[in-house]
C-alpha cells in the first residue's frame, strides 16, 4: 500500500506539473490537443541538452537538462499559439499535428544524435531524499520535483485567481470581446500563457528522461500527456481539484510499477489507467463548464 | 470545376510547404532530399512489391480516412482510428479462429464482426461525448490505449495458441479460405477496391440521403439541427457508429488481406514505444485533413500518403522523417487562412 501511494506520487509528478501547464493554457481560451507531443519534444530536449553540455563543455548538471526541456516546451507553446492566436489555425487539427509531428522528429533525432533508440543519461536530478525500507531491497528516490508538484497547484491557484495577469487571463478565456473592450490585449495574453503554460509542460516532461527512466525511449510519453489533459477536464478547470485528479490518475500508472505483472494480468494493467480516465470523464463531465472561448479563435471586428 | 480547384489548392499548398519542411528536415539530417524523394517514389511505384505495397495501405487510409472525417462532419473528432482498427482487426483473427465456415461467408461474416465491434467502441466515445458532455478527442485517445492492451491479451493468449505461426510468433497463418480474395497480379486484396466504393458511397450518404444531411447539419450547428426536429445527440452517436465500423472494417482489411496475416503480430507488438502515433489511425486523420474533409479527396490524398509509406519502408529507418513530414502537413491544413495567404503574397494586410 505505501508502495502504491509513492509510486503513485512518482507518476503524478509528470501528469500533475503537466496538468498545471495545460490548466494555465486553457483559462485563456487555448486549447493545446498537441500536449502530448509538446512533453515529448521536451523530454528529448533535456536529454539532448544533458548529452551535448556532457560532449562538448564538460559535466553537465542535471539543471541544465531541465532548463533545455522547460526551454522547449516554451518554444512549441510559443510556436503553436502564435500560430493559432493570429492565423487561426483550428487549435484541435494543429494539436494533433503537432502529437505526430513530435513521435517522428523525436525519433528522428534521436537516432541522429545517440544512434541508439534509448538514451541513458548519465547524470539525473539528486534525491531530495530517499525512501528505503519499504520492501526488501528497493529504495525509492524522492525528486525534488515532487516538491514542486506539491507547491504548483497553490502557486497557479494564487497566480489565477489574485494576480492581475491571472485576471486578465480568465477574462480572455472566458469572454474576449470583453477583455478586448476593457483594454486588455487578448492575441498577447493567449500568448504570454500558452508560453507560460509550456514551460510548465517542458518540466513534466523533462521529468521523464532526467529523473524518472533516466534515458530518452521513443513515444517516452506514452500517453500520459492526454491523461493530464484529462485531469485538467475532470477537475473542472480548478488548481485543486486537478490537482486531486492527478494524484488519482498518477496512481492508477503507478499500479503498474507496483504490481509488477507479467502474462495476461499485464495487459489489464496496462489498460487500467487510461479506462480509469474514461470512466472519470465519463462520471464527471456533465456537469462541468469549460471556459467559455475554449479553443475558439478570436477576431478583431 | 473552378469550386472544385479552389477547394484543392489549400491542400496542394499545404502538401507543398509540408514537403518543403520535410527535405529541410532531411538536408539538416545530411540526407539529399531528392534523392530520398527519388528513392520513395522508386521504392513505392518501382516494383511490383512496392506497387503492391502502396495498394494495401491504400486501403487502410482511406477507410481511416472516412473513419475519421464522417464524425468529423457531425462535429465530433474521431482521433481513435487507431484503438478501432486493433478491436476489428482482433474480432476479425478470432472469428476465423473459433468459427469456421463455408469459403466466402467465412471472411464475410468476419469482416462484419469486425464493423461491429469496431462501431462499439467507437460509440462508447460517441454517448460519452453526447450524454455525458465528455470530450470524445480525450476518450477515444484513451481507449487507443486501453484497445491495444486488450487485443495484445487476445492476440497471445488466445490466437496464437491455437493459430500456427512462423518465425517466432512474427507471422499468423490464416487458413486461405478465410481470407480476403487477392486481385491478380499483385499481392494485394480487394479491399482497396473496397475502400475506393466505400469512399464513393459515403460521399454520396453524406450528400444526398437524409441522415447524411442530418449528420452536416448537426456539424454546422447543433442548435439550428434541433430547431428543424433533429436530434443532434442520435446523430453524433450514429456518426461514430458509422466511423467506428469503417476503422474495424480496416482492421480485418489488415489481418485477412492475403499474406498480410503477419501485420496481426507485427502491429500488436506488445511494447507501446515507437509509433504510436507513426500508426494508420492517425495516418488516416493526416489523409482526411488533406483532404479537406471530402471522402473523394480522401481517396486521392490516401494515395499519395500510401506512396508516402509505402516509399519510407523501402527506404528504411528515415521513416520517421516521413512522419515528422506528415505532422507538418497537418499544421499547415489546420491553417485555411495561410494558404490563401501564401497564393496572394502582395496582399496589404498580412494575418488579420
Amino acid at each position: 500500500m505505501v508502495l502504491l501511494v509513492v509510486f503513485g506520487l512518482q507518476q503524478a509528478i509528470t501528469i500533475s506539473i503537466a496538468a498545471d501547464g495545460e490548466l494555465i493554457t486553457e483559462k485563456s481560451g487555448v486549447l493545446n490537443i498537441g500536449i502530448e507531443g509538446v512533453m515529448l519534444l521536451s523530454a528529448f530536449s533535456a536529454a539532448a541538452v544533458n548529452f551535448e553540455v556532457e560532449r562538448f563543455v564538460g559535466p553537465s548538471s542535471p539543471y541544465i537538462g531541465l532548463m533545455g526541456g522547460m526551454l522547449t516546451g516554451v518554444a512549441a507553446n510559443f510556436i503553436f499559439s502564435t500560430l493559432s492566436a493570429k492565423i487561426h489555425v483550428d487549435q484541435v487539427i494543429a494539436g494533433i499535428g503537432i502529437n505526430i509531428f513530435a513521435v517522428g522528429m523525436t525519433y528522428v533525432m534521436s537516432q541522429k544524435y545517440f544512434e541508439i533508440d534509448g538514451t541513458p543519461v548519465s547524470n539525473s536530478l539528486p534525491a531530495l531524499f530517499n525512501v528505503g525500507g519499504l520492501s526488501s531491497s528497493l529504495t525509492l528516490k524522492i525528486s525534488p520535483l515532487m516538491l514542486v508538484m506539491f507547491v504548483l497547484p497553490f502557486l497557479v491557484y494564487l497566480f489565477l485567481g489574485k494576480t492581475k495577469f491571472g485576471l486578465h487571463i480568465r477574462a480572455v478565456g472566458e469572454n474576449p470581446k470583453a477583455a478586448e473592450a476593457a483594454g486588455i490585449k487578448v492575441v498577447r495574453t493567449r500568448i504570454l500563457a500558452t508560453s507560460l503554460g509550456g514551460a510548465l509542460l517542458g518540466m513534466a516532461g523533462s521529468y521523464l528522461t532526467i529523473d524518472f527512466f533516466n534515458q530518452f525511449t521513443p513515444d517516452i510519453t506514452a500517453g500520459i500527456g492526454f491523461i493530464a489533459l484529462a485531469a485538467v477536464i475532470a477537475g473542472g478547470w480548478n488548481p485543486a481539484y486537478t490537482f486531486g485528479m492527478s494524484l488519482l490518475f498518477g496512481t492508477s500508472v503507478g499500479l503498474i510499477y507496483v504490481v509488477s505483472a507479467t502474462g495476461p494480468l499485464f495487459y489489464l494493467i496496462t489498460m487500467f489507467p487510461y479506462l480509469i480516465t474514461v470512466v472519470v470523464l465519463g462520471i464527471a463531465s456533465k456537469r462541468l463548464r469549460p471556459p467559455s472561448a475554449l479553443a475558439l479563435p478570436y477576431r478583431k471586428e | 470545376m473552378v469550386r472544385v480547384l479552389r477547394g484543392v489548392v489549400p491542400s496542394i499548398v499545404a502538401l507543398l510547404l509540408g514537403l518543403l519542411a520535410g527535405s529541410v528536415l532531411m538536408w539538416a539530417f545530411g540526407l539529399n532530399p531528392f534523392n530520398v524523394f527519388y528513392a520513395l517514389f522508386d521504392g513505392a511505384l518501382g516494383t511490383r512489391y512496392g506497387q503492391s505495397t502502396v495498394l494495401t495501405y491504400m486501403s487502410s487510409y482511406i477507410l481511416l480516412a472516412l473513419a475519421f472525417l464522417i464524425p468529423g462532419k457531425a462535429g465530433i473528432w474521431n482521433v481513435g482510428g487507431q484503438g478501432q482498427v486493433f478491436i476489428g482487426g482482433i474480432t476479425a483473427a478470432l472469428v476465423v479462429v473459433f468459427i469456421p465456415m463455408p469459403i466466402i461467408l467465412w471472411p464475410l461474416v468476419a469482416v462484419i464482426a469486425a464493423c461491429i465491434t469496431g462501431a462499439g467502441l467507437a460509440a462508447v466515445s460517441g454517448i460519452l461525448e453526447a450524454y455525458r458532455n465528455a470530450s470524445a478527442i480525450v476518450t477515444t485517445i484513451m481507449l487507443n490505449y486501453v484497445a491495444q492492451p486488450f487485443s495484445s491479451l487476445l492476440l497471445y493468449y488466445v490466437i496464437v495458441e491455437r493459430v500456427p505461426t512462423v518465425a517466432q510468433n512474427q507471422y499468423v497463418v490464416f487458413p486461405s479460405a478465410a481470407t480476403l480474395p487477392a486481385i491478380p497480379f499483385f499481392n494485394a486484396s480487394i479491399m482497396f477496391i473496397i475502400a475506393i466504393l466505400v469512399a464513393i458511397g459515403a460521399k454520396y450518404f453524406l450528400q444526398r440521403t437524409s441522415l447524411g444531411y442530418n449528420i452536416r447539419a448537426v456539424g454546422m450547428g447543433p442548435k439550428q439541427a434541433e430547431s428543424k426536429g433533429i436530434n443532434p445527440k442520435t446523430i453524433k452517436v450514429i456518426a461514430m457508429l458509422i466511423g467506428g465500423a469503417l476503422a474495424g472494417l480496416a482492421g480485418a482489411g489488415d489481418v485477412l488481406s492475403a499474406g498480410h496475416g503477419c501485420y496481426l503480430v507485427a502491429c500488436y507488438q506488445d511494447n507501446f514505444a515507437a509509433g504510436w502515433f507513426g500508426g494508420e489511425g492517425f495516418a488516416g486523420i493526416a489523409v482526411a485533413l488533406v483532404a479537406a474533409n471530402d471522402p473523394i479527396g480522401a481517396i486521392f490524398s490516401g494515395i499519395f500518403f500510401s506512396i508516402l509509406a509505402a516509399g519510407t519502408a523501402s527506404v528504411g529507418q528515415n521513416i520517421y522523417v516521413v512522419w515528422a513530414m506528415q505532422g507538418i502537413i497537418i499544421v499547415f491544413m489546420a491553417a485555411p487562412y495561410l494558404s490563401t495567404k501564401v497564393l496572394n503574397l502582395g496582399g496589404k494586410k498580412r494575418w488579420t
